[in-house]
């Protein structure tokens, strides 16, 4: 029997447990690594930054995505929460994971200090507006590297930390990619997911039928930038060396609307797709074409084919295929859409 | 269900493309250079046993975006001393000639991709040893990376104390920033001494944000502190890289009224800052960009707004000495300027090659020991010979330049290398 | 006399500004689309110029003459093969699709001609007008100059020209149009045409005061966003004025506090001027006009 069709008739929540187990079992598979092949340190970095990427975008879709609020200036959560987590080593001497929660918190609250009053905005506006915030914490960040006396982020000398065990964060990112992927595939199949989709659709219907809608937003980017937040602490804890410019980079927040938008924007594994694709084209294809801007080309040209002939990305498009086989499989009957 | 299987495929496309790399990544022959994994285990140092016959040199530069330029000159210093090198029929290792391939890769002028260029250098392509890269913020990260995987890694594009704290693997040529500070105080005194200079000098600094500016600005106000009767700072601020308009932060330097204009900055804002700085009327008895001055794109855009500037550098073509003399005629097959950042990605390559020589060996830890405790001779930096200290950064002496009307520059100082008698203070108009 | 000094430094600023954000705000106002390209399309006029500089030694003032017509039918195309195909989605869509043509736009610049910066050097870019006591860079007066022509010029056209009055009236009201017998979509892409070459245009007479490579227009157009934001959106005298205060703005925090945060004056106003009032001053005046 065919299993894409067997699949598709399985009742939701069976679909949804299936997609979990899917999870939990990559989430095995790749914290074998460091045990299985301790000595392919290429396959570990290439993980780390995929997995990395694969956070940040999943992060970035529960408010992009889902909630349909697209930012531009998500790099200043992901600073943010790199940054908690270097001060907090460099001065007080923690250890960077354990200072993951409190960087995630971090993050979640200079989102709801920076969500609550734009947040109101509608679809470009609070674009725009996000490359603002984005911009200004860089900015601060780099210029408010005192305070009162105590040193706190360097400014653009950067924070220089101290070695750290890669293994250690590779069981944590490992960790992080399954609980945020967790969380994702649990708000789109929980109610709170069916409020941010409805808001997504038509802002002023979801009032209207009693949607809390500000405050759903606001928990949306809150929950976003959490995750964004501690993606950040990894990277402080693998790099051991954070700069303003890099970590609250316009170029990551690009990256970050790319990756999912390429991907399928507002599906579970759409950024995983964009994430995959993207980390692969930015470390293989750009030393092979020996060109570092035909990449750049070529996601300008992919989005705007996407945003022209199939807004869900890569995604959509192997729904479309794939339905287009189900179809010739069926031998003619209309087949359904595999929503997962 | 079909994304996930499509998923699938896409993991096992990359584990497929990562473990390519390890298994038989390029035709150089590293099989026996293999064997001295990523984590430094020791090779043989008997004669030939442990030197293969070709060895892999890894370097990440800023090949695109806002340091192209000083990048390109670094790279085809590389490149060129390479080929010297190969020309001979390769590196004197051991008992034996080892061929030397080098590996490049561009990191578009930022500090993330630099810093997982060189790890993967370093994972995949299986490189040896590591030349540097270019600018204190992208240098500091790959510090980072060498030190973690305990790879020797020799620069001449970063100068800021900072990049060299708790580290052990890396060796910079180019002295700290704070020293340039130092210097350009010391020849002041000098002026001052000889009546040319008002004493105290009060100065007008403004930097770029930047560990490099920011180095400057502290030089020179623990210059100030340290002789308060010779220097007072009467403004001191920092101001964005890339600016497009500096006439508002110019006129708070006009209002100041200080005797000297300090400024640091990188090449396009100082040409636009300078710009506007002449077009705005102001005048100082000295001024002085930082390591700017004589470089000659400013030049062509400025033309005589450039003149009398100061600038200290690591390194001038006017500098005496047969080594020098015997650099420029080499480098003038390249056709490009013999401009600081040349010489100092000449000197990184020479010396990491030397100390391969001298080590009879391409193990990381021995090479890395002898880098660490040898004098390099025969340098073409001020003093012609570069000693790394405790941190690994050379501690040479810089040389200053002032630029004459005509295009002309002179060696102002030390007073041993100077081709020309400084003209201070500056002429008015 | 240092207030002065100040004041006509804020003038030229906020010419330069203004001259880079006419384009935008055409576009805004007559498509409500936010022409994320516009960076783009600057950049490559500039390196239009740059590239008649070398090979004939045009002066960039000039070449604005063949830019600008030239950029009108690049804006055309693009309106008609690709902003047109999205009109009718959510605002969202053509800003990620003019997003992505941005990055094109670069991504082409950047094989073209490389990431060195460039710089155009003319017989008179060094040299100073002065007013009495009082030194003015000659080529920005000449853009602050051009600027003003342009506002005289696109001020005339909206208002005494049909094709301006069409596209004023698609600025309010679309179906309205076709009930006169407006052509929407031919206006559309007019003002889309129009708005490119204001850009490009404003990249050629740039050349004159920056260098550039082609990340250029980056930073300017965020500033650009503040101004037609504060601005409101029908007015392009409203742009003018926005673009003076924020000048201002931006003079006194490097006159009276840290140069540094110069920037981030643009970005701060941005935001409030979104979240406290959307209509930019023009709704505020018109507000206390009707009460």
């Amino acid at each position: 029997m065919n299993p894409i069709r067997a699949f598709a008739r399985l009742p939701r929540a069976t679909r949804i447990w299936i997609q979990t187990g899917i999870v939990l079992a990559l989430g095995v598979a790749l914290a074998a690594i460091p045990i299985v092949a301790p000595e392919e340190f290429n396959l570990q970095r290439l993980a780390f930054f995929v997995l990395w990427y694969a956070i940040l975008a999943s992060a970035w879709n529960i408010v992009g995505g889902y909630a349909g609020q697209i930012s531009f200036g998500h790099s200043a959560f992901l600073g943010m929460g790199a940054y908690t987590t270097g001060i907090f080593w460099y001065t007080l001497g923690w250890d960077p994971l354990l200072t993951l929660p409190i960087a995630g918190l971090v993050a979640a609250a200079y989102s709801v200090l920076v969500g609550a009053p734009t947040l109101r905005l509608r679809g470009p506006y609070f674009a725009i507006a996000t490359i603002g915030v984005g911009e200004a914490t860089r900015l601060l960040a780099v210029n408010f590297d005192d305070v009162f006396g105590v040193e706190l982020t360097h400014g653009v000398t950067g924070l220089s930390l101290p070695a750290y065990d890669p293994v250690l964060v590779h069981y944590a990112t490992v960790g992080l990619f399954v609980v945020t992927m967790l969380t994702t595939i649990g708000i789109r199949a929980g109610r709170f997911g069916l409020g941010l989709f409805a808001i997504n659709m038509d802002r002023d219907a979801a009032e209207t039928v009693g949607v809390p809608t500000a405050r759903l937003q606001i928990i949306a980017l809150a929950v976003s930038a959490f995750f964004a937040g501690m993606a950040g602490t990894l990277y402080a804890a693998r790099q051991e060396f954070l700069d303003p410019s890099t970590m609250f980079s316009f170029s990551i927040s690009i990256a970050l609307v790319l990756m999912p938008v390429v991907g399928g924007v507002g599906t579970v594994w759409g950024p995983v797709f964009g994430a995959l694709l993207y980390a692969y084209v930015q470390d293989q294809i750009t030393s092979l074409v020996n060109n570092p801007y035909v990449p750049s080309l070529l996601y300008g040209l992919i989005l705007v084919a996407i945003v022209l002939f199939e807004p869900l990305g890569v995604a959509g498009v192997i729904d479309r295929v794939s339905g287009r086989a189900r179809r010739l499989l069926r031998g003619g009957a209309a087949g359904g859409d595999v929503v997962a | 269900m079909s994304r996930s299987f499509v998923s699938m495929a896409f993991v096992g496309l990359f584990i497929a493309s990562a473990c390519g790399g390890s298994g038989g990544g390029g035709a150089a022959a590293t099989s026996t250079g293999a064997a001295a994994t990523s984590t430094g285990a020791a090779a043989t140092s008997a004669a030939t046993a442990g030197v293969p016959d070709t060895m892999k040199i890894g370097y990440v530069l800023p090949l695109s975006g806002a340091d192209a330029k000083s990048g390109k000159f670094i790279e085809d210093a590389y490149k060129l001393y390479t080929k010297q090198v190969m020309d001979a029929g390769g590196l004197q290792v051991g008992g034996k000639k080892v061929k030397i391939e080098l590996k490049g890769e561009d990191n578009k002028s930022d500090a993330a991709t630099s810093g997982n260029l060189y790890e993967k250098l370093i994972t995949q392509d299986k490189v040896d040893l590591l030349l540097g890269g270019y600018n204190t913020t992208l240098v500091t990260q790959e510090v980072k990376v060498a030190n973690r995987y305990k790879m020797p890694y020799v620069n001449g594009g970063g100068a800021s104390a900072s990049i060299y704290k708790d580290n052990t693997w890396a060796f910079g040529v180019l002295a700290p920033i704070e020293a340039l500070a130092q210097t350009e105080l010391d020849f002041i005194k000098t002026q001052q001494d000889a009546n040319k200079l008002p004493k105290p000098l009060t100065m007008a600094v403004v930097y770029e944000n930047t560990s490099h500016g920011k180095e400057f600005s502290q030089g020179l106000q623990d210059g100030a502190k340290a002789a308060p009767d010779r220097f007072k700072v009467l403004f001191n601020e920092p101001f964005d890289l890339n600016g497009k308009d500096f006439s508002a932060l110019l006129g708070r330097v006009k209002d100041v009224n200080a005797d000297a204009f300090m400024a640091d900055a990188h090449l396009p804002d100082y040409i636009t800052m300078q710009r506007q700085y002449t077009q705005l009327g102001l005048y100082h008895k000295f001024i002085t960009y930082g390591a700017r001055g004589p470089d000659k794109s400013a030049k062509d855009q400025l033309g005589a707004a450039t003149d009398y500037i100061t600038s200290a550098v690591w390194f001038d073509q006017q500098q005496p000495g047969a080594a020098v003399k015997k650099w420029l005629d080499t480098w003038k097959t390249t056709g490009d300027d013999p401009e600081w950042y040349a010489a100092a990605g000449w000197e990184t390559v020479r010396i990491l090659y030397a100390a391969i020589q001298k080590a009879g060996t391409i193990d990381k830890q021995k090479v890395r020991d002898t880098l660490a405790s040898n004098s390099w001779g025969d340098s073409i930096f001020p003093g012609g010979t570069i000693k790394f200290d405790k941190s690994g950064q050379a501690t040479n002496v810089y040389v200053m330049t002032q630029n004459l009307p005509g295009g002309k520059t002179i060696l102002i100082w030390p007073k041993e290398e100077a081709t020309g008698d400084p003209v201070m203070p500056t002429p008015k108009k | 006399m240092r207030l002065l000094e100040a004041l006509i430094s804020a003038l030229l600023v906020a010419g330069l500004y203004a001259t880079m954000s006419y384009g935008l705000a055409l576009i805004y106002g007559v498509m409500k689309i936010i022409n994320l390209a516009n960076a783009g399309s600057m950049m490559l006029g500039a390196f239009t110029t740059f590239v008649l500089w070398q090979s004939f030694g045009l002066d960039p003032i000039l070449s604005v003459l063949i830019v600008a017509p030239l950029f009108f039918a690049v804006g055309s195309v693009i309106e008609v093969a690709l902003v047109r195909r999205v009109s009718g989605s959510p605002p969202i869509v053509s800003l990620l699709l003019l997003f992505g043509l941005w990055l094109v736009m670069q991504s082409l610049a950047y094989l073209v001609f490389g990431g060195d910066t460039r710089g155009i050097v003319t017989p008179y870019v060094q040299s100073v007008i002065h007013l009495g006591a009082i030194a003015i860079s000659t080529t920005r007066f000449l853009v602050f100059v051009a600027g003003i022509i342009v506002l005289v010029a696109l001020e005339l056209f909206l208002r005494r020209t049909f094709l301006g009055r069409a596209i004023r009236a698609l600025a309010q009201d679309r179906e309205a149009c076709s009930l006169v017998g407006i052509d929407p979509r031919r206006v559309a892409m007019i003002a889309f045409g129009l708005g490119t070459a204001l850009a490009a245009l404003a990249g050629s007479l740039l050349t004159l005061i920056f260098s550039f490579d082609p990340d250029f227009g980056r930073v300017l157009q965020l500033k650009s966003f503040t101004i037609i934001v504060l601005g409101g959106l029908e007015s392009i005298v409203g742009v003018a004025a926005a673009s003076f205060l924020l000048a201002a703005a931006e003079n006194l925090t490097v006159t009276l506090s840290k140069p540094a945060l110069e920037n981030l004056v643009s970005f701060v106003v941005l935001v409030v001027v979104l979240v406290v009032m959307p209509g930019g001053l023009a709704s505020v005046l018109r507000r206390r006009r009707l009460s």
